[in-house]
């Protein structure tokens, strides 16, 4: 039998095929992949072309290693391997591309040999120790204390890492807010717990509210000759009041001045000033004042004036007001308590002395600030406070209050920590305890301490068991509003609206109004596919949005009035237009340079935002492309030089990626308005992604992307959603538990609930190790 | 009576007047005579126009370059520090986020590790040696101010955390100390809020509880220490180093009591620009004048700001616009953004040379005061040959020139030699081969 080249390679091929399929089917089985066998193949056949046989493109040359340990070792080179079959980024589009199966032998092996990755005992990884954020904080505090002040909002800024200011890692504590949270601390309990009577009020009368007598106009408060200086003070509540005088005067025929002082329906005094008035004295009266307007009035009636008097000093009998101070009420009742303070001290009710009711109200105050049971040997110490405040003379309240201050120091309050059996055992991985799932579930969805029911479930043990129903009652509290702020503000950078500045010469719409409704529409949008547990491709392309009257005018859209936002379904024209976050304002000016668009930071955003696929920062030293044209290309368009400059292989890798996505999102000026044309120019929007598929516009651009690319978005929101819900960075260990999050979400029809019930359901989420 | 009231108003508008501190002159006394030294370290964003900059002619004889012709009535006070390098700036292998390292780098000298999160790693920066050794003396060990109205959302430049683009002072390898940005809080920090009155007694009590607290936190924090791995009792560290400074603070509150200078607290972050660069060097003149610290670090701006200044017809973003291309429209309008920076600097410059100490010397004299970044020309992001000026003549600098380094001397150097001068003697910092004893 006659074969031909071709037939053989068809039948090697072939081989080839049948031989992955088996290979695949093997490792499923649990059996070890071979690299000699099965992995090399697939590499010589796809990637040696340019990583092999003398090439070594990027530095990569998978066949110049000693020998196969050598070659598994480099576990940096694999991970980039892994990404770039897993993103479809290798081989590159105008190569022959591998089928999935093969892409799946390489990352199955890589995971299972290079990682060592052992799909029947997950690593799950470890979290560090995470102090709670300005957010957290300041919602942890409304909810524990009841009093909504945002006192974090004086604390330095944190620090973000991976993107969200809620790593472990990089949440510093520095000794200034140290000193910030003993001011916080003290200044919430003071006001949700009140001990003490309102500090008076103090009013001060000067010159300038001085009348005559009966109120008579303007007369200065230097009486020279007998006469009466006014003054009008406003009581606001009824009380005993002070009221004192600032006067000083001169002597004449060895007399001081007299100063009658009579408030009006009150009483009356007679004062002898004996200090002149650069050193004037205090003179007080003390009366019931009821609330309204009196008079008080301050009468000199010896005046005396001589000047032949032989003593110079002797000549002038004067008197002078200077001011008139009013203080009070003086007796104030202490409050009755708030709401707020009876709810902090209700499990102290009925429980006999005052010091075991204390114990009660601490108890029940730690349980819910530490977010776990405290100890009766912890209770003992807190209680310390308690007995020391009482020693200093002070009430009970005052007492239980000063344990609490001692709580909200506490780093059990303050951090969120994660008790283990073994903790620097890295071997040792187990379930988080129920507190602590408590914790991560709140934290994550809602920014805050957990409930009452949150902790009483894991008080019974019955968290985990009851996890979907707990999930979805968390899903439909108010407080969920917490994930668009904190968590869809920091993956989409919405966070960045505050500081950008549109340069308001070239962008005259630009203002508050509208910086205000670019965030409102975005926060809106999020929380609507959030709350209504819709399809998250819709972000990528839908037919609706949400605005109010000054986005609507941004946008043309006509009839919405006010400032509420509403969710509008966009007509055939709009839609051309706008639907989906690509199309949104708000991410179209952070993207942007405060005079006009940049391609390059639109795609890379897009790049590294909603497929997960970020270019490696530019070589250093180099400027960047859109920066770099010179001489004769000068004159040409942006476009016209990033595609000469495209040419050059070492910037096309990356930017071959971006600026297609950038040139698509054209349309849209700085500040995020639709444009036809540019400086008499009519705007080009078309492109061609880099695996190959081209459009033109905006809206074909959008369909591509939640058609095509829905894989690469969905892995991308995963992994950004698991950084958030954690704490801390992805590792090369997550890759199985990132998979599974996705297929889950598929399986799921892409409901939002079920990539959040997915990130909770994971094996980072569920369990931890001790340190390495 | 009205002179004060005027000075209030001065204060709180930053516009140039001293402030009168009665009682507070004394405080700085020291025994035999001699003036307490001061050290402020002050950064400027993105490089510099440095043909501009560059003054002409070396050494005593010489001109100020035109960028910083708002200096000239302080030509005596300051010499401009041509030629010093920050090496561990560059990428050596690191790739891409010059204006990060250069933020980390500045005063540090020390190679940030690159990490968006996990181990951050910088070195402890120049003030913070200082801090450690002669913070005591005084309240506050240190003050760390900015003007960065908000961070960044989301990722920082390349790869590395915000940590390092947002911070420049660190006080331990991995615990940067945020600046402050609102001069009511920075003004609390060093007299307290003074909100309410309190009488003697219900102060010590205050002070009790307040000691009992921390005494009682840290016992506590220790016990939670022992039950966690490593990086979790890392991290506890700053917990407990918080703890303790605070402590010492409270102690050195009762040590250096202070009263409350005659004038109002500032009231929040001032709307223009200027202003709020001006009243947070009001500030610094103030912490200084009073001995509530003697050691300050201002961020004016982080490195990549894209901050833009449209009093001064500048609509684009400064970040955008260093990147210039020789363009020379765009190097104009860097330049004078770069003038707008240096006129600042003049102000707190003149500011300190109207404080006269008790002995008649200025504070500008007994100040050692660097101004300057870890970017020569933002076009290129180059580290070397960086813009840096050292202002007044604490610790005997010497004043009054142009000084070019024959090659590229190690920031750092200059650095120790600065140490050095206040006593604090230190083998190394970061990448310093040696002292820079020209200064």
């Amino acid at each position: 039998m006659k074969i031909n080249s071709l037939g053989i390679q068809l039948v090697l091929v072939g081989a080839l095929i049948v031989a992955i399929g088996l290979a695949l089917w093997r490792s499923m089985e649990g059996e070890r992949l071979s690299y000699g066998l099965d992995v090399e193949p697939v590499l010589i056949e796809r990637c040696y072309d340019c990583h092999g046989d003398g090439m070594d493109k990027g530095g990569i040359a998978l066949d110049e290693y000693a020998d196969e340990l050598e070659l598994v070792s480099d576990k940096k080179m694999w991970a980039a391997v892994y990404d770039n079959l897993e993103k479809h980024l290798m081989p590159p589009p105008d190569k022959s591309q591998p089928g999935s199966d093969e892409r799946e032998l390489v990352i199955a092996w890589i995971e299972s040999e290079v990682f060592k990755l052992d799909a029947k005992h997950p690593d799950p990884g470890k979290v560090t120790i995470r102090r709670l954020n300005r957010e957290e904080y300041n919602n942890t505090m409304r909810d524990l204390i009841g009093l909504d002040l945002r006192p974090a909002d004086s604390f330095p800024e944190d620090d973000t890492g991976y993107g969200f200011d809620n790593i472990g890692d990089v949440l510093s504590l520095s000794p200034v807010l140290m000193e910030r949270y003993l001011k916080a601390s003290g200044d919430v309990l003071n006001q949700a717990i009140v001990t003490e009577a309102a500090a008076p009020e103090v009013l001060l009368y000067n010159e300038n509210k001085f009348k005559g007598r009966k109120g008579k106009p303007n007369k200065s408060g230097d009486l020279s000759s007998n006469g009466t200086v006014a003054v009008r003070l406003k009581v606001a509540d009824p009380g005993k009041y002070q009221i004192a005088i600032l006067a000083g005067g001169s002597p004449a025929k060895k007399q001081w001045p007299l100063m009658k002082v009579k408030l009006q329906n009150g009483p009356a005094k007679d004062f002898r000033v004996t200090t002149n008035r650069n050193n004037p004295q205090a003179f007080v009266i003390e009366a019931e004042m009821k609330s309204g307007e009196h008079w008080v009035e301050m009468t000199f009636s010896n005046d005396y004036y001589d000047p032949k008097a032989k003593d110079p000093r002797q000549r002038d009998r004067n008197l002078s007001v200077l001011s008139v101070k009013l203080t009070g009420p003086l007796d104030r009742p202490v409050p009755a308590p708030s709401e707020v303070q009876l709810k902090l001290f209700a499990a102290g009710e009925g429980k006999g002395s005052e010091p075991e009711r204390a114990r009660e109200v601490v108890r029940a105050f730690a349980r819910r600030a530490f977010r776990r049971p405290v100890s009766e040997q912890d209770l003992k110490g807190l209680m310390g406070f308690y007995e020391m405040a009482r020693q200093q003379g002070e009430g009970f309240e005052a007492g239980v209050r000063l344990v609490m201050q001692a709580v909200l120091m506490s780093p059990h309050f303050l951090f969120r920590g994660e008790i283990q059996p073994d903790p620097d055992n890295e071997k040792s991985i187990h379930e988080v305890d129920e507190y602590a799932l408590a914790s991560r579930l709140s934290y994550f969805l809602w920014s805050t301490m957990p409930d009452d029911e949150l902790l009483n479930m894991a008080e019974r043990g019955a968290l985990r068991k009851d996890l979907d129903a707990q999930l979805d009652r968390m899903l439909a509290d108010d407080k969920i509003s917490a994930l668009s702020r904190n968590f869809a503000g920091q993956w989409l950078q919405l966070r960045n609206l505050k500081i950008v500045s549109p340069d308001q010469k070239k962008f005259k719409q630009w203002d508050e109004a509208l910086r205000a409704a670019m965030l409102g529409e975005t926060e809106h949008f999020f929380a609507s596919i959030v709350d209504e547990n819709r399809n998250i491709l819709e972000m990528l392309d839908t037919d609706y949005t949400f605005v109010n009257e000054r986005l609507a005018r941004h946008y043309r859209i006509p009839g919405v009035k006010g400032e509420a936002f509403r969710r509008v379904k966009l007509s055939e024209g709009l839609q051309r237009q706008r639907g989906g976050l690509l199309t949104q304002a708000s991410i179209l000016t952070i993207t942007s340079n405060p005079t006009r668009t940049s391609l390059v930071k639109r795609g890379n955003w897009v790049l590294e935002n909603i497929l997960g696929s970020p270019p490696p920062p530019p070589p250093p030293d180099l400027p960047s492309l859109e920066e770099s044209a010179k001489g004769d290309n000068k004159n040409k368009s942006l476009r016209q030089q990033l595609e000469i400059h495209r040419e050059d292989t070492m910037c096309a890798s990356c930017h071959n990626r971006m600026d297609p996505i950038g040139f698509g999102l054209e349309s849209y000026n700085a500040i995020g308005a639709w444009q036809d044309e540019e400086g008499g120019k009519a705007i080009d929007a078309s492109g061609v992604l880099y695996t190959g598929e081209s459009f033109d516009g905006p809206a074909q651009m959008r369909r591509l992307l939640a058609n095509g690319k829905k894989d690469a978005f969905v892995r991308c929101l995963s992994e950004m959603m698991l950084i958030y819900a954690l704490g801390r960075g992805m590792e090369y260990y997550d890759k199985p538990a990132l998979r599974e999050i996705a297929s889950k979400v598929e399986q799921g029809e892409y409901r939002m609930h079920e990539l959040i019930k997915a990130v909770v359901r994971s094996t980072p989420f569920q369990q931890r190790r001790g340190d390495g | 009576m009205m002179k004060s009231r005027i000075h209030r108003r001065a204060f709180l508008r930053g516009l140039g007047s001293v402030v009168a501190l009665p009682g507070l002159q004394l405080m700085a006394e020291q025994k035999g005579g001699k003036r307490p030294q001061r050290m402020a370290f002050v950064y400027a964003p993105n490089g510099a126009i440095m043909d501009r900059w560059r003054p002409k002619g070396v050494g005593a004889k010489w001109q100020l370059g035109e960028s910083m012709a708002g200096l000239k009535k302080l030509r005596s006070e300051i010499q401009v520090i041509t030629g010093l390098a920050h090496d561990k700036a560059k990428a050596n292998g690191d790739g891409a986020g010059d204006h990060a390292r250069a933020n980390a780098t500045f005063l540090t000298g020390i190679q940030a590790r690159k990490t968006a999160g996990a181990d951050i790693r910088n070195g402890i920066s120049v003030d913070q040696y200082a801090a450690a050794k002669v913070g005591h003396l005084t309240r506050l060990p240190s003050l760390q101010l900015g003007c960065d109205p908000a961070r960044q959302a989301g990722r920082c430049d390349s790869g590395y955390s915000c940590a390092y683009q947002f911070n420049f002072s660190w006080k331990t390898e991995s615990l940067p100390l945020p600046p402050e940005i609102d001069p009511r809080l920075v003004f609390e920090q060093m007299f307290g809020s003074g909100d309410r009155k309190q009488d003697a007694e219900s102060r010590a009590r205050r002070t009790l509880y307040d000691q009992s607290i921390l005494d009682f936190v840290l016992q506590d924090a220790k016990k939670l220490q022992s039950q966690l791995g490593y990086s979790d009792r890392q991290k506890l560290d700053e917990y407990l180093t918080g703890v303790r400074d605070l402590e010492r603070k409270i102690v050195n509150a009762e040590k250096f009591a202070a009263s409350l200078p005659d004038i109002d607290k500032p009231t929040g972050i001032p709307a223009m620009y200027k202003d709020h660069i001006r009243v947070m060097y009001d500030l610094m003149v103030l912490a200084f004048q009073s001995d509530t610290s003697r050691i300050a670090t201002f961020l004016v701006a982080h490195d990549g700001s894209n901050r833009n200044f449209k009093n001064l017809g500048v609509g684009e973003g400064h970040h955008q616009l260093s990147h210039h291309r020789n363009d020379a429209g765009k190097i104009a309008k860097i330049a004078k953004v770069d003038r707008f920076y240096l006129d600042q600097f003049a102000y707190f410059l003149e500011r300190l040379k109207a404080v006269k100490e008790p002995d008649g010397s200025s504070l500008l004299d007994n100040s050692m005061i660097v101004y300057g970044g870890a970017i020569s020309d933002g076009n290129r992001h180059n580290h070397d040959d960086l813009p840096v000026i050292l202002a007044g003549k604490g610790g005997g600098l010497r004043a009054g020139r142009h000084l070019q380094t024959a090659q590229a001397v190690p920031m750092s150097n200059m650095y120790l030699s600065m140490l050095d001068r206040v006593g604090v003697k230190q083998e190394r910092l970061g990448d310093s081969s040696g002292c820079f004893d020209l200064i």
